[in-house]
């Protein structure tokens, strides 16, 4: 292998001539100015991309933020925080729709515990429970339009979904689930849980198996019973995990679309709409990215103080760069 | 003949050979249209007379055009309904097809901003006769003066009744046809004695999408959802007192709740209410069900949308064609354009089959047509049908209006709360929106 | 006659029969459980076997009598699903490796090389960690609008290669790899590219397996870009071109076909998870940033 690597690298050597300039300048620098070169050089491809994609339409984002822009190019004019004002004061879908996912966030903190529970569960010497980890997995691989068309197929009302097909046939009363409002609230939520418990629970397995057996030991001599252990050293020993898990659900939580374009599209009466979702539905039905946009930032600033809120717990928890 | 003249012979012989060849390529034209994928049915059908539904017809027109000569060809490509956002993103990109099929109500957003192409001046030339069309059907692809498609069809709501089971309950006239009732009065008592008879409600509609059905009520009482400056007018008496009939037909046990469009047919195909009120598109449909012997829809008749206040209305909608190629289109694809355009136009007749009504009164005062299925039965549709406002709101009504309705059905808010911050939210849109 | 070494032994024999037995309870309770859990998956695939008029009568049998394949026929028939499958293989793969190039490179400067800005580039960088997609896809996709390239799979495969997250994660690994062998290597003359491609990339093997399998899985199942991006039928992503699908006539109420392209979906990636569920698991703990 590494003959084939010293051929290429002779062979590319025929290109010498044209980076002797460049060699040159190399030896006039000195040793942290060659490598600021070579650095360069390495973080180059990244960068440009980096500043394209990610680091440029920030500043985009917002500047368009402050226009009445629409889509297609058409009706570009400056607008300054008109948009936000509309926001903020006038319009009812978005506040709703914020509403909405705050209410999506509150139903996500069961993942956390039900993932905590599947851990738990899991977290036992017996040969062949590793199956089960895969099993429950599983799902949050599978993408969302699957599980969406999969779970509205399950909750549809009348003898269309798979549920109430079971409750009229034990002779009951079929359930209009994503025909109310609240129904697919909770849907939604289910379906979400469903999809991704699987990931807090791996989580919470590595965190229960970091937790060294010397301190269960301990425990079990000085007489703890199962409750006090788990009281005492298993819980608190979970904190990091927790509070990594608690953020990153509360930022998924924000981040809901799939799910409600499959199964409900913002339905019933705008119950399931998103923040995301509105913003999809305003700029690409309704034209205008500028009044998007400004949603955008609200939920980027939201986002990121979430964020900087990790970052600390991260760093008091002593992970840190 | 010496040989340099047989060489420019045959050079020359070459050349007038290979012209036609050259001149023959067809333009190949861009066509986005949904009604639905089915081509696996229809992919090669050219024959109109075996093409039946809204996919395999319009498939089938595409097809039949594309054998019929060799200078067009149709590309077809399917979008989901409505096709607004596949629209929206191809003109961002610049990539907008030659001719796509768009609701008439939604012409006024693009036409507004120069991203259709006016075909005021160019229709004549193409063999086609704005003269002929429907009142109605011009009213939805004009603006400001300016005709921006040719529409395809007026479709609307219509009463689908069940005539058995309105025989059980004593509805029906002497010869078997529906002794419909006029007026609240005549409906609500109507009703009643469907359910004494029967106990079953008497109509069935789709709870989640009531905006259409809501405002055609509003008109049958004189109203309108737009007021004289254009602005929406949806907090006014008709509209209180049409979603207050709505609701007492709820209330009431006149009219099953909690349905969305599928579950609504599927109470009405299960023999499990007495009507319902759905669109023109599905009279073929509801016929097979007939003619399936599974079904137990035995007797359909269809009438227009019942009249419960002092005038005929209903909601109406358009499909039409348009040309996204704003203001500059390529001449020579615009040619091809309304060269397929004027064949559509010709053969209005095929689509009409669908259950949609015809755009051109040639077409509507014919036999041919009045023999479809059912034709005779909502004949009156034809002109009590609404023309759609043109204000820019106008493609948010259903949206909003579906939603805060479908709020006061479930109890989120009162009837008031509804019509209220519904009418706050075309206010908000009418002024900051498109 | 028992000594006391072997009532010993045969306490020990019993007590290992006892847990034997109730492991073997406890796996079964377990597998019930899950069981339930998985059944709508479970119901999905039976019911892809069903005839449409027996789905019609009872849509809630787990037993797929009258048996068909016809559903089956009918979506692997379908060229548009193996195009867009197609299409899913060919974005991720090339995404995932253009990220694993793009982002192993800069880990590489920012892990060993001592440079001016270096602080302040590796902070902008970790910004990146904190911006949600949904925040800056609206400007990219005006970019893209302008440069005429949505409809491509150009567009689906470049947002994105360039992730905070992946430098952060490799930047991390190479800092742990022992100094001395680039040392060594630099005393006889290797450049800082060739330590980097006969050095650096064979030790990090893990890391951007567990990396490339992430990234793969994240671009393969994206949902919000494919959606807006792509609106001709011919660049839909295998995710996106099910959604599409789903509603069309053809579709929407026949369950059995609905079902068989769902499974259709998914099976690829399921198949990808069980080939490499054990790095894939392993990965998540590293990712996490637990382990």
């Amino acid at each position: 292998m590494s003959g084939v690597v010293d051929l290429i690298f002779n062979a590319l050597e025929i290109f010498n001539p044209i980076f002797a300039p460049y060699r040159r300048f190399n030896e006039k620098l000195s040793p942290k100015g060659q490598q600021t070169l070579t650095a360069f050089i390495f973080i180059a491809p990244f960068g440009i991309l980096y500043s394209i994609f990610t680091i440029l339409p920030i500043f985009q984002t917002i500047w368009i933020s402050l226009h009445r822009w629409e889509i297609m190019g058409t009706n570009i004019q400056y607008f300054g925080l008109k948009n936000y004002e509309r926001l903020l004061t006038v319009d009812t879908q978005f506040q709703q729709a914020f509403g909405q996912t705050i209410i999506f966030v509150a139903l996500s903190i069961p993942i956390i515990f039900v993932g905590l529970l599947f851990a738990l569960m899991l977290n036992r010497p017996i040969k062949g429970i590793g199956i089960f980890r895969t099993i429950f997995y599983l799902p949050n691989i599978i993408a969302v339009t699957v599980i969406g068309l999969i779970w509205s197929r399950v909750f549809a009302s009348d003898d269309r979904g798979l549920l109430n097909a079971i409750i009229v046939n034990f002779g009951g009363e079929s359930i209009p689930f994503l025909n109310r409002g609240d129904l697919a609230t909770i849907v939604v939520a289910f379906t979400t849980l469903w999809w991704t418990v699987g990931f807090s629970m791996l989580i919470f397995l590595a965190g229960l198996q970091d937790i060294p057996d010397s301190l269960y030991d301990a425990a079990k001599v000085d007489g703890a019973n199962r409750w006090h252990q788990f009281r005492y050293i298993t819980i608190p020993g979970l904190q990091r995990p927790f509070a990594f898990l608690s953020v990153l659900q509360v930022i998924a939580s924000f981040q809901i679309f799939g799910q409600v374009d499959v199964m409900t599209g913002g339905g019933p009466a705008g119950n399931t709409r998103t923040i995301v979702y509105n913003i999809f539905e305003v700029s690409f039905e309704y034209f205008q990215v500028g009044y998007g946009a400004a949603m955008a930032v609200i939920m980027l600033v939201i986002l990121m103080v979430i964020s900087i809120i990790q970052l600390a717990v991260f760093r008091d928890q002593g992970v840190g760069n | 003949m010496s040989k340099v003249r047989l060489f420019v012979l045959m050079g020359l012989i070459l050349v007038l050979a290979a012209v036609p060849v050259i001149g023959q390529d067809a333009v190949e034209i861009k066509f986005m249209r949904f009604f639905g994928e089915c081509a696996d049915e229809f992919a090669d059908n050219d024959d109109l007379a075996a093409a039946y539904g809204e996919c395999g017809i319009i498939q089938t027109l595409a097809n039949a055009y594309n054998a019929s000569q060799d200078e067009v060809d149709v590309e077809t490509i399917v979008v989901d309904w409505p096709g607004v956002t596949e629209l929206n993103a191809n003109l961002a990109a610049g990539t907008a097809p030659d001719i796509m099929v768009l609701h008439g109500h939604r012409i006024p957003n693009y036409a507004s901003r120069g991203l259709l192409t006016p075909m005021s001046d160019i229709l004549e030339a193409a063999g086609i006769d704005v003269s002929d069309f429907t009142d109605n059907a011009l009213g939805f692809v004009e603006f400001n003066g300016e005709i921006y498609g040719v529409p395809l069809d007026v479709h609307g709501h219509l009463w689908h009744i069940n005539l058995d089971l309105w025989g059980e309950a004593g509805l029906l006239n002497d010869d078997g046809t529906p002794n419909l009732p006029v007026g609240k009065d005549g409906f609500l008592a109507a009703a009643e004695q469907f359910k004494e008879a029967t106990g079953l409600p008497f109509v069935g509609m789709w709870t989640n999408g009531l905006s259409r059905n809501w405002m055609t009520f509003v008109y049958q009482q004189g109203g309108s959802i737009e007021n004289e400056d254009g602005s929406p007018n949806i907090n006014s008496e008709e509209g209180m007192e049409a979603l207050s009939f709505l609701l007492q037909l709820r209330d009431e046990g006149h009219m099953v709740d909690n349905v969305d469009y599928a579950a609504a047919q599927e109470v009405f195909l299960n023999c499990e209410d007495g009507s319902h009120i759905n669109g023109t598109w599905v009279v073929n449909f509801y016929d097979e069900q007939v003619a399936d012997p599974e079904g137990c829809l035995e007797n359909y008749w269809v009438s227009s949308f019942p009249t419960v206040y002092d005038q005929p209305a209903a909601w109406s909608g358009s499909h039409t064609w348009i040309i996204p190629q704003g203001l500059n289109p390529d001449p020579v694809k615009l040619e091809a354009t309304l060269k397929y355009l004027k064949f559509l136009n010709d053969e209005n007749l095929s689509w009409a089959r669908t259950g949609h009504t015809s755009i051109n009164q040639s077409v509507i005062s014919g036999d041919e047509y009045n023999s479809l299925p059912h034709r005779n039965e909502y004949a009156e549709f034809v002109s009590s049908a609404i023309i759609f406002p043109r204000g820019n709101w106008a493609t948010a009504f259903e949206t909003i209006l579906d939603e805060e309705l479908s709020a006061a059905f479930i109890g989120d808010k009162t009837p008031e709360q509804a019509l209220a911050d519904a009418q706050a939210r075309l206010d908000d849109f009418a002024a900051f929106g498109q | 006659m028992s000594t006391v070494s072997s009532i010993g032994d045969e306490m020990r024999q019993q007590r290992a029969q006892q847990d034997k037995i109730r492991h073997r309870l406890y796996l079964f309770v377990l597998a019930i459980f899950a069981l339930i859990w998985m059944s709508p998956v479970i119901w999905t695939v039976v019911t892809s076997f069903r005839t449409e008029p027996s789905l019609q009568r009872n849509l809630a049998s787990f037993i797929p009598v009258p048996f068909t394949t016809e559903n089956w026929t009918f979506i692997l028939s379908s060229g548009n699903l193996w195009k867009w499958f197609g299409n899913s293989v060919i974005v991720s793969t090339i995404h995932t490796l253009a990220q694993l190039v793009v982002c192993s490179l800069a880990a590489y400067a920012f892990a060993r090389l001592d440079f001016y800005l270096k602080r302040p580039l590796y902070l902008l960088v970790l910004v990146g960690l904190m911006v949600p997609f949904q925040a800056t896809f609206l400007p990219v996709y005006l970019l893209f609008s302008n440069l005429k390239l949505h409809n491509t799979l150009i567009a689906l495969i470049l947002p994105g290669i360039a992730s905070s997250f992946a430098v952060f994660l490799m930047t991390q690994f190479f800092r742990g790899i022992p100094k001395e062998l680039e040392e060594a290597a630099m005393m006889d003359g290797a450049g800082r590219f060739r330590i980097f491609i006969t050095i650096i990339i064979p030790l990090s093997v893990p890391v951007m397996t567990a990396l490339a399998i992430f990234t793969f899985l994240g671009n393969w199942n994206s949902y919000l870009w494919p959606l807006v991006s792509a609106t001709s039928t011919e660049v839909y992503t295998l995710v996106i071109g099910l959604r599409k699908v789903s509603q069309s006539w053809g579709f929407v109420d026949f369950y059995g076909r609905n079902m068989a392209a769902a499974i259709f979906t998914a099976l690829p990636i399921v198949i990808f998870f069980f080939a490499f569920q054990r790095r894939i698991i392993s990965g998540i703990a590293i990712n996490s940033g637990i382990k």
